[in-house]
C-alpha cells in the first residue's frame, strides 16, 4: 500500500466512530439487499426446482380458456374441455410433430388397498394420458403402457408424495416415504363404483389390480393417472362407447423450439390458452425481488448522503492538515484520492459488515423457520439462496455509494487554499 | 545565479469587493547557502511573502524564480512537485500531524514524491539522529515538548534535501533556551547541508546569525 492510502486508512481509524455512525444506513441497506435477493433466489429455486415442472422447450401445454393456474387446479375437475375437432386442428398446424392428450376419467372409481397394515378404501379422481408424454418420468424397470393381463400401471403426482410427507404422514403417524420406497406399490381399483356417485349398475362393476410405476408432474394432483387406453376400456365396459372426444389438456410437441412462437400464436388464435404458470410466477417473484432489492439499494443510495455530510465535516475539520500535506508536496489529485480511498475503504467495510449481517439474518430466519413453523408441502431447509455473486454486488454497491458520497467532499478538500489553511 | 530571485512582486487581497494591497514592488535576490531574516510588524505580509516563495500561493504580480524554477503559471502538479523537492517549511506552531507518530510525520513528504525513494528509511533514521530524537521516533507529537516538536518538524523539512528552508517564526512558540538550541541546530544544518534559510522572525538572536536582514515597511521590502 502506498503512503497516501496508508494515510487514508489511518484517517479512517481515527474517525471510525463518526464514519461508523454515518454508515448505519448503508449497512442496513446492504443487509436488506442480501436478505431479500437471497430470499427471492431461494423461493425461485424452490418453486421452479420442486413445484413447477420444467417442460422441454419444444412442448406447449394447451388448456381450455380460463382454466385456473396449473398448481391450483386440483383433481382436474374442469368445466370446459377441448373438443376433439380442435385437437385435430392443432395437429395439422405447421411444425406440430405430435399432440398428446390428457382426459378426465368421468366414471366413478375407488381404490382399495393395504397401506402399512391399514385397510384403505377411497374414492379417487383419475386422468388418462398419452403414455408417450410421460415416458421420461418412468424408471427403466417399470412400464407405463396399456397391457391386457398385467396390473394397470399408475402414476401419481410428485406433489402428492410431498403432501403426504409433509402433512398426512405426521398426522397419521406413518413413516415418510421416498419415491423409491413406494414405487411398485399395488392396490385394487374398483371401476364403476364410488361412495360419492354410488353404483349405477352393480353388474358392470369390475375390479383391477394396479401398480404404482412412477411419479410425474403431468399426473393429477389428488388422484391417479393411467394410460389413456384404460379410460377407453373403462368407458366401453360401463357405457359401451369407448369414445373420448373431450380433453382436459393437450401437450403439443413442436418439431423444433424455433417453431414454438408461431404454433403458440396459432393456438391462442383458436381461443385456447397456453400454460403461462411458470412465466407468471417467475415474473411475480422476479418483480418482487427486484422491487425489494431496489428498495434496499435506494436505502444505500440515500444513506450516501450521510456519508457525504460526515466527510464534508471531516474535511472541514482537517483543513489545516490538508494544508500541511499540500505544503509538503501533495497535489490536488493526491488529496482527492486520499478522501476517496478513505470513503471506499469505509464502503468496503460497510459492505462486508452488511453482507455478514445479512447472512446472519438469513441463517437466523432459517433457524426459526425450521424450529417454529410447522411443516408444509415443499417447506425447504432454507428459504434463501445466497451466493457469492449477490455478496459481491452488495459490496460493490456499498463501495460505489460511499465513494459517490465522498465525491463532493473530496473535491472541496482538494480546493482548500493551503496558504490559508496552514496559518489557521 | 541567485537561488531565490523576486522581481517586482506584489500581492493584494479582495476585501469586501475592494482590492487591498499587502506588498508591492518587492525585489529580492538570495544566494545559495545564506541565512536571510525578514522582520516587520504583524500583518505586514511576511507570511504572505514566504508563501509566494514556497509555491503555496500563485496569485501574485511580478516574477518569482526559486532554484531555477519560474513559479508563475506552473500547474498544480508542477507546483506541488516544486514544494516537495525544493522547499522545506517550518512553522511557528510546528504543524505536525498528531495522529501520525514522529517517524511517519518525518516520512510524510516521501509519500508525495513521484516515485519510490530507496533508502528512505535510512534517511529518516539519519535525520532523527541528526536532531537527536531517535528515542522519540515512535511517539506521537502530543507527547513531545515544544522544542522536540520543532526538531521533528525540522527533520521533516529536510527529508527531501530541499534547497530552501522557509521558517515562519520558528522559535515563536519556544522558551529562550530551547530557541537557542534550535538556532544552533539551524547553524549546524546549514554548514552540513548547504541549505538556504529564509526566516521570518521577531527574534533578535536570529537577526544576529543572519547574513542579510530585510524589513517590510509600508508594503515595501527594505534592507536593514
Ligand atoms: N487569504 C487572505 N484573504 C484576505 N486577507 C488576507 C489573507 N491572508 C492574509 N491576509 C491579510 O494580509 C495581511 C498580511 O498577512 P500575513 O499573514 O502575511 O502577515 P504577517 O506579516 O505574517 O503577520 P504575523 O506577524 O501576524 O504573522 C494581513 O493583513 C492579513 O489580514
Ligand atoms: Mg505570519
Amino acid at each position: 500500500m502506498n503512503g497516501i492510502s496508508a494515510l487514508a486508512v489511518k484517517n479512517l481509524i481515527r474517525n471510525r466512530k463518526a464514519v461508523l455512525l454515518s454508515s448505519v444506513g448503508i449497512i442496513f441497506g446492504i443487509t436488506s439487499f442480501v436478505f431479500f435477493v437471497s430470499l427471492g433466489n431461494g423461493i425461485k429455486s424452490v418453486v421452479f426446482g420442486k413445484i413447477l415442472a420444467q417442460l422441454p422447450v419444444n412442448i406447449i401445454e394447451v388448456t381450455p380458456k380460463s382454466s385456473t393456474i396449473g398448481i391450483f387446479s386440483f383433481g382436474g375437475i374442469s368445466s370446459s374441455n377441448i373438443e376433439d375437432s380442435t385437437a385435430e386442428a392443432i395437429s395439422s398446424i405447421n411444425g406440430v410433430k405430435g399432440v398428446y392428450k390428457e382426459v378426465v376419467l368421468d366414471i366413478p372409481i375407488q381404490a382399495r388397498g393395504e397401506f402399512y397394515s391399514r385397510r384403505i378404501v377411497t374414492d379417487l379422481a383419475a386422468t388418462g394420458i398419452d403414455t408417450e408424454i410421460v415416458k421420461d418420468d418412468i424408471r427403466k424397470d417399470f412400464r407405463f403402457e396399456y397391457n391386457e393381463d398385467g396390473p394397470i400401471p399408475v402414476i401419481v403426482s410428485k406433489h402428492l408424495l410431498e403432501l403426504y410427507n409433509s402433512n398426512i404422514a405426521q398426522a397419521m403417524k406413518l413413516p415418510r416415504l421416498t419415491p423409491d420406497a413406494i414405487i411398485g406399490f399395488r392396490f385394487k381399483l374398483v371401476v364403476g363404483k364410488s361412495y360419492l356417485a354410488g353404483t349405477k349398475d352393480s353388474s358392470k362393476v369390475k375390479e383391477y389390480e394396479c401398480q404404482l410405476v412412477g411419479f410425474s408432474d403431468k399426473a393429477i394432483l389428488l388422484g391417479i393417472t393411467i394410460p389413456i387406453e384404460y379410460v377407453r376400456k373403462f368407458k366401453k365396459d360401463i357405457d359401451g362407447t369407448g369414445e373420448i372426444n373431450k380433453y382436459k389438456k393437450l401437450y403439443v410437441l413442436a418439431s423444433g423450439s424455433q417453431m414454438v412462437p408461431e404454433i403458440t400464436s396459432e393456438i391462442t388464435a383458436m381461443g385456447l390458452e397456453i400454460d403461462k404458470t411458470r412465466k407468471t410466477i417467475g415474473g411475480v417473484i422476479s418483480i418482487a425481488t427486484l422491487f425489494l432489492g431496489m428498495l434496499s439499494i435506494l436505502i444505500v443510495a440515500l444513506s450516501a448522503i450521510n456519508i457525504s455530510n460526515t466527510f464534508a465535516l471531516l474535511v472541514y475539520e482537517r483543513r489545516r492538515e490538508i494544508g500541511i500535506l499540500r505544503a509538503v508536496g501533495a497535489t490536488k489529485g493526491n488529496i482527492r484520492y486520499m478522501i476517496f480511498f478513505e470513503a471506499s475503504v469505509a464502503g468496503l467495510i460497510n459492505g462486508l459488515t452488511g453482507v455478514f449481517a445479512g447472512y446472519l439474518f438469513i441463517r437466523l430466519t432459517d433457524y426459526f423457520a425450521k424450529s417454529r413453523i410447522p411443516d408444509f408441502p415443499y417447506k425447504p431447509d432454507t428459504f434463501f439462496e445466497p451466493n457469492l455473486y449477490i455478496f459481491l454486488v452488495a459490496i460493490a454497491f456499498s463501495v460505489l455509494f460511499c465513494a459517490i458520497g465522498a465525491l463532493l467532499p473530496s473535491i472541496r478538500a482538494s480546493r482548500i487554499d493551503p496558504a490559508k489553511a496552514i496559518t489557521m | 545565479m541567485p537561488l531565490i530571485e523576486l522581481k517586482d512582486v506584489g500581492k493584494s487581497f479582495l476585501f469586501d469587493g475592494v482590492r487591498k494591497s499587502i506588498i508591492e514592488g518587492v525585489s529580492l535576490s538570495i544566494e545559495r547557502g545564506s541565512i536571510v531574516a525578514i522582520i516587520g510588524p504583524s500583518g505586514s505580509g511576511k507570511s504572505t511573502l514566504l508563501n509566494i516563495i514556497g509555491g503555496l500561493d500563485s496569485s501574485y504580480e511580478g516574477e518569482a524564480v526559486v532554484g531555477g524554477v519560474r513559479l508563475k503559471n506552473l500547474s498544480d502538479k508542477e507546483l506541488s512537485r516544486f514544494r516537495n523537492e525544493k522547499i522545506g517549511f517550518i512553522f511557528q506552531h510546528f504543524n505536525l500531524l498528531d495522529h501520525l507518530n514522529c517517524r511517519e510525520n518525518v516520512s510524510l513528504p516521501s509519500y508525495f514524491y513521484h516515485e519510490e525513494i530507496k533508502d528512505i528509511e535510512k534517511r529518516v533514521d539519519y535525520l532523527f539522529e541528526r536532531v537527536q530524537l531517535t528515542h522519540r521516533m515512535n511517539q506521537y507529537p502530543p507527547t513531545l515538548s515544544g522544542g522536540e516538536k520543532q526538531r521533528v518538524a525540522i527533520a521533516r523539512a529536510l527529508l527531501m534535501k530541499p534547497d530552501v528552508l522557509l521558517c515562519d517564526e520558528p522559535t515563536g512558540d519556544l522558551d529562550d533556551i530551547t530557541a537557542g538550541a534550535i538556532l544552533e541546530l539551524f547553524m549546524s544544518i546549514k554548514k552540513e547541508m548547504n541549505v538556504t534559510f529564509l526566516m521570518v522572525t521577531h527574534e533578535e538572536r536570529i537577526t544576529k546569525i543572519a547574513d542579510e536582514i530585510y524589513a517590510i515597511r509600508e508594503r515595501r521590502l527594505v534592507r536593514v
